[in-house]
């Protein structure tokens, strides 16, 4: 009796794993909880750790193998070749293949996933299969064609899919990623555990629960309790409420701004406007002190932003370009120099989500005699209003955009939804970067020819800089290894 | 009887087809789901192919007809962003919220007639005056902050209870108890007060006189007359925690219709709003038609008028 009743805890031990292996991740939300990738609500959360993508874009300008072991570029630009890994398994067990990658990035297929423009409209001829080789042929070069394409882009099982179809895929996904899926409650959580058979280092963590905790201070509570040993969080107050109870918080994802722009100068075919003049624009970023806010908003994790789009982070970021620094005095002369010595005055439109910020910028604004009369709007709305130039007057906007270089680029292209600005002078110029595919070649253009025109094409005021989110880890969290920026490698998290 | 009840029922149709009109142009006056639904990759033209691809480049009249059509068979459109039947999503969050408001509803039947009806007969006593503080306090506080107070305290501090989520009873427990919170109030007072107007009537006196024992007299003479303003309170109630149930289903991560309704409208998932609001205006058609049933059957004048 007493030898079974052991017997049997010692298999309860084994069939349940350790409690540093088994971790709950708060989030707050999980998109439509749909996996197909087409989905254009599909989580990053989940669908990163199901599938692995050929390459990973392990920072900006930084690239790791991933299912291809290696990969190169024909000096025209027209060809990429990956060597194909050839221990790389779904989870079904069946092994990957240059079909699957074919599959992945069938036409058919490339056409309904949303964004991927510039391999779309038959850009992409289609493959050669050379041994262990794919070789993707291109009519037209797409440079950024790893950063902003192949590095998001898992390789889903060809079999699999047209086996159970899109919907028996959403019920059950499985790739060749560090995760497989295990468990899927509606409006509650998804289970995912280490994949045993993985090509590359097993995952220290062996079991995952996403469950989806809309509410921050819920996300909070729950990490205090132990429910949760992750939870997500916006960067902002919450980073301060993690340090308040003395949990760690670590930054992650996409280098991001916030940035004024100037409503007058969204459509540059108009009369000029007092925001023309960049002393105005330097004032109004000279009248702050950007580090006080930093610390109060974002409790250290933001940093004063230099340039628009360009984070100071960026290997190609020139230091000789160093964010404005705090003086009212310049501010004030710089006004009286374009003609506003009486100061400024004008509307000011930010989200609700920017709210701290919006108010602490117009309070030192004030200080330096520049009234802005704020008005909050919900992100969406905002965003809109923005992207569909429907704001009235030469307002300002306080908006969030990517501050990644050459992978931000959407920004920098008038016919992206998220241009800051519509300026065939600006697309000229993108076009002479984009021609040039050699990425040392690119990276020496960004630093000599877009940094310096930076300030006359981008007539915007970044304001400061953080990465998307931050996370409160919990004691059985160690640490976090590293980010990708398209992915949210669970492989990575290291448990006590 | 009948002419009555066909009357309130006509009533309902009216108010369902101005809510339909109402929730339509509302939602859309906000926006349109794009700037959330695409990637920052996709260019104008992607965004132009959408639009025309959910039907949103027609007039609003144009988009009103289609949906009324189609809402009439039962087809209410597909999810933006779930991409399946807007229906479909809404039935499939309805049993947590039930589940909740149900309970919510359970609690407050079983605490707070009682607690209101001794109240009343024990006016002025020690649980008459703990009861109007619990009132008042319950009536005052915010659901939003009661809710982060309950797992403050039983969750964070006592460890009692699960801080969030659906799963067995103990996590019902919290958002319960929270829903319920202003609605216990609110019916204890209702309670309290109906029963006051109706211990002080010539019939409850001349019960008394006649030597009826007191249990009777309170629970079949004089709560029966005040029935009619609880049973009110209670179809009120029962709408109000389907409704209501939006904060608590947030902030305890409840995966209910409150929570999929707020998050469709942040989304400008149109159908799924529509869908929502609808279908609670016939949920709350449908109590007010049931209130009136049982008044009618609780009050025999109202079915003589």
């Amino acid at each position: 009796m007493r030898r079974s009743m052991i017997t049997a805890a010692t298999l309860a031990c084994l069939a349940t794993p350790a409690a540093s292996q088994s971790l709950t991740f708060a989030i707050n939300n999980l998109g439509a909880e749909t996996w197909w990738p087409q989905d254009i609500s599909q989580n990053k959360y989940i669908t990163s750790n199901l599938g692995d993508p050929l390459i990973r874009l392990a920072a900006p300008y930084s690239l790791d193998p991933a299912v291809a072991s290696a990969w190169s570029m024909s000096d025209d630009g027209l060809a990429y070749t990956f060597a194909l890994r050839d221990d790389v398994l779904f989870h079904d067990g069946s092994k990957m293949s240059a079909d699957d990658v074919m599959f992945t990035f069938a036409p058919a297929n490339v056409e309904k996933f949303v964004g991927f423009s510039a391999i779309k409209g038959g850009n992409l001829l289609g493959f050669e299969v050379q041994g262990n080789k794919v070789v993707m042929r291109l009519k037209a070069p797409v440079p950024a064609l790893m950063d902003n394409y192949i590095s998001r882009a898992s390789i889903w099982p060809k079999a699999y899919v047209e086996r159970v179809g899109i919907e028996g895929f959403n019920k059950h996904p499985i790739g060749a990623g560090p995760y497989r899926f295990v468990e899927h409650v509606k409006g509650q959580h998804v289970k995912l555990a280490a994949w045993e058979r993985y090509y590359g280092d097993q995952p220290q963590v062996k079991e995952v629960t996403f469950r989806i905790v809309p509410e921050p201070a819920t996300r909070l509570a729950m990490l205090r309790t132990g429910e949760a040993d992750i939870s997500y969080n916006e960067v902002g107050a919450a980073t301060g409420e993690l340090k308040k109870y003395g949990l760690r918080g670590e930054t992650y994802g996409q280098p991001a701004q916030a940035v004024l722009i100037f409503n007058s100068l969204l459509n540059l075919d108009r009369a000029p406007g007092r925001f023309d003049d960049i002393r105005v624009r330097q004032a109004l970023m000279l009248a702050v002190d950007r580090k006080v806010i930093a610390d109060a908003v974002y409790f250290g994790a933001a940093r004063p932003a230099a340039l628009p789009v360009v984070g100071t982070r960026m290997p190609f970021y020139d230091p000789k370009f160093a964010p404005l620094p705090y003086d009212v005095a310049r501010a004030k002369k710089l006004l009286a120099d374009a003609g506003h010595p009486q100061g400024l005055q004008f509307d000011f439109t930010a989200g609700t989500n920017s709210k701290d910020l919006a108010v602490l910028l117009v309070s030192f604004w004030q200080r330096a005699g520049i009234k802005a009369n704020l008005n909050l709007l919900d992100p969406v709305s905002l965003s809109r209003a923005w992207w569909q130039r429907t704001m009235q007057g030469d307002q300002v906007l306080l908006v969030g955009g990517l501050a990644n270089g050459m992978a931000s680029a959407v920004y920098f292209n008038s016919k992206s939804q998220v241009s800051m600005y519509d300026s065939a002078a600006t697309d000229a110029l993108f076009a002479q970067g984009m021609a040039i595919i050699d990425p040392a070649k690119q990276t020496e253009w960004l630093r000599t020819a877009l940094l310096p025109a930076m300030d006359a094409l981008y007539p915007v005021a970044p304001v400061l800089e953080y990465q998307e989110g931050v996370l409160g880890l919990g004691p059985k969290v160690k640490t976090w290894d590293r980010f990708d920026l398209h992915s949210f490698g669970l492989q990575w998290l290291v448990p006590k | 009887m009948a002419r009555y009840l066909l009357a309130r029922f006509a009533q309902g149709l009216v108010t369902l087809l101005a809510v339909s009109v109402v929730v339509f142009v509302l939602s859309r006056l906000t926006g349109d789901p794009l700037t959330l639904i695409m990637d920052p990759m996709a260019t104008k033209d992607d965004m132009a192919r959408e639009l025309a691809r959910l039907g949103l480049d027609r007039s609003y009249v144009e988009q009103y007809a289609i949906f009324l059509a189609h809402a009439l068979l039962g087809d209410f459109g597909q999810s933006v962003f779930y991409k399946r039947d807007a229906f479909g999503v809404f039935l499939e969050k309805l049993p947590a919220t039930l589940e909740l408001g149900g309970t919510a509803m359970l609690l407050s039947i079983l605490i707070a007639i009682p607690i209101g009806v001794l109240s009343a007969v024990h006016q002025g006593g020690w649980l008459d005056r703990i009861a109007k503080i619990v009132a008042l306090t319950g009536q005052s506080a915010p659901v939003f902050w009661i809710g982060l107070v309950m797992i403050l305290l039983f969750s964070v501090t006592l460890g009692w209870l699960p801080t969030a989520g659906r799963g067995t009873f103990r996590h019902l427990v919290l958002p319960a108890i929270t829903l319920g919170w202003y609605g216990n109030a609110f019916l204890m007072r209702i309670t309290r007060s109906a029963m006051l107007d109706v211990l002080g009537t010539d019939y409850v006196r001349l019960a008394r006189l006649e030597g009826l024992p007191e249990r009777r007299v309170i629970w079949k003479h004089a709560f029966k007359n005040a029935a009619t303003s609880i049973v009110t309170t209670l179809g009120l109630m029962s709408i109000s925690l389907v409704t209501g149930a939006v904060v608590t289903e947030t902030v305890f991560a409840w995966p209910g219709v409150g929570r999929l309704t707020v998050d469709a409208i942040f989304q400008r998932d149109f159908p799924v709003v529509q869908t929502a609001v609808i279908l609670i205006a016939v949920m709350v058609v449908a109590v007010n038609l049931a209130v009136d049933v049982v008044y009618a059957w609780i009050d025999p004048r109202v079915r003589f008028q």
